[in-house]
């Protein structure tokens, strides 16, 4: 009976070794999904209106600007600050029509949504999903929905519980190798 | 050197120990092995190895006051089911020069101990071998095996 309350203790503490490993593996998914950006856009090609749009040809000076020179005074031609110009659009250049494009994706010869998490599987190495060391490993295959598209298969837990288990023993072994104690049984044959 | 065989189906009548050919009428046969243990004197893998030590001798009828070593040489030992083989040809009997064989097996580096005492004047015949099993994943067992 000793042997037996022994040796569950020693799969709970490497259990519990495993959760605190994934644990410290999770907390890189929202990050990562925002470094790939998704539907909110941002970054280099992002929707600030600070960039192409109010500056170079917009209300203020400079090489376009509203100078009466030549060019006949006014601003309007190239559309102006107050409200849409010659075509019909405000604001900066292309933000919004660049991330709508770039939401689907082919996948396994069909159209897949992208979302930009880690479940999106056609567009993260493929080895992501067998290392459970990667965020990745712990998201489902992904599925076809009812309007034919690829969409990514979520979180799952079979393989978080898988990951846990494969930590547990990967734990173990390291911990037998060095600072396992040595156990020895005794036993008695005729 | 010796080449003994010592065999017994379970009783005094069918018990007999050769030399070299030739019966010998003894009163005791004693071999003793404590080897495979660690600095603390638990058993350990290494058997032979690790070090340790050794002894093997027989008393005659004639004179069992007198201890006659076995080794070196080679003393098979058979017993009802179980079979045993311990040999040290080295001229001066080096401990790390011992083998041991048990059930076709070379225990040699797992044998921790190895006890033999056919004792007939005191009528005691006891066998018994313990060896240690290095386990990858479970704990390592220490296994003896009662052979009579």
């Amino acid at each position: 009976m000793r042997s037996v309350n022994s040796c569950i203790k020693s799969i709970a503490r490497l259990f519990v070794a495993g959760a605190i490993a994934v644990a410290v593996a999770l907390p890189s998914i929202p990050a990562s999904a925002q470094r790939f950006g998704g539907r909110s856009g941002g970054g280099s090609f992002g929707r600030s209106s600070s960039g192409f749009g109010g500056g170079s040809f917009g209300s203020g000076g400079g090489s376009f600007g509203r100078s009466s020179g030549s060019l006949g005074g006014s601003s309007r031609s190239f559309g102006g600050s107050s409200s849409s110009g010659s075509f019909g659009r405000s604001g900066g250049f292309g933000s919004r029509s660049y991330t709508g494009s770039s939401s689907v994706y082919s996948y396994g010869g069909r159209s897949a949504h992208y979302y930009g998490g880690y479940g999106d599987y056609w567009y993260h190495p493929a080895w992501y999903y067998w290392m459970p060391f990667h965020p990745a490993f712990y998201y489902g295959a992904p599925y076809i929905g009812a309007d034919g598209f690829y969409h990514p298969g979520g979180f799952s837990f079979f393989r978080l519980l898988f990951g846990l288990l494969l930590f547990a023993v990967f734990l173990g072994i390291i911990g037998k190798m060095f600072f396992g104690g040595r156990s020895i049984r005794y036993t008695t044959y005729k | 050197m010796n080449t003994m065989i010592f065999h017994t189906d379970g009783d005094w009548d069918t018990t007999s120990l050769f030399n070299n050919g030739q019966e010998v009428l003894a009163s005791q046969l004693f071999v003793e092995i404590h080897a495979g243990r660690d600095g603390w004197g638990d058993p350990d893998r290494g058997g032979i190895y690790a070090g340790g030590t050794i002894n093997a001798i027989i008393r005659t009828q004639d004179n069992p006051d007198v201890e006659q070593g076995i080794f070196p040489g080679r003393l098979d030992l058979e017993f009802p089911g179980h079979t045993l083989i311990v040999e040290n040809t080295h001229p001066f009997f080096d401990f790390e020069f011992t083998r041991v064989t048990y059930n076709g097996v070379d225990v040699t580096n797992n044998i921790v101990d190895l006890l033999v005492n056919i004792d007939a004047d005191n009528n005691i015949v006891e066998a018994s071998i313990t060896i240690y099993k290095p386990h990858w994943l479970t704990a390592d067992e220490v296994a003896t095996y009662n052979i009579i």
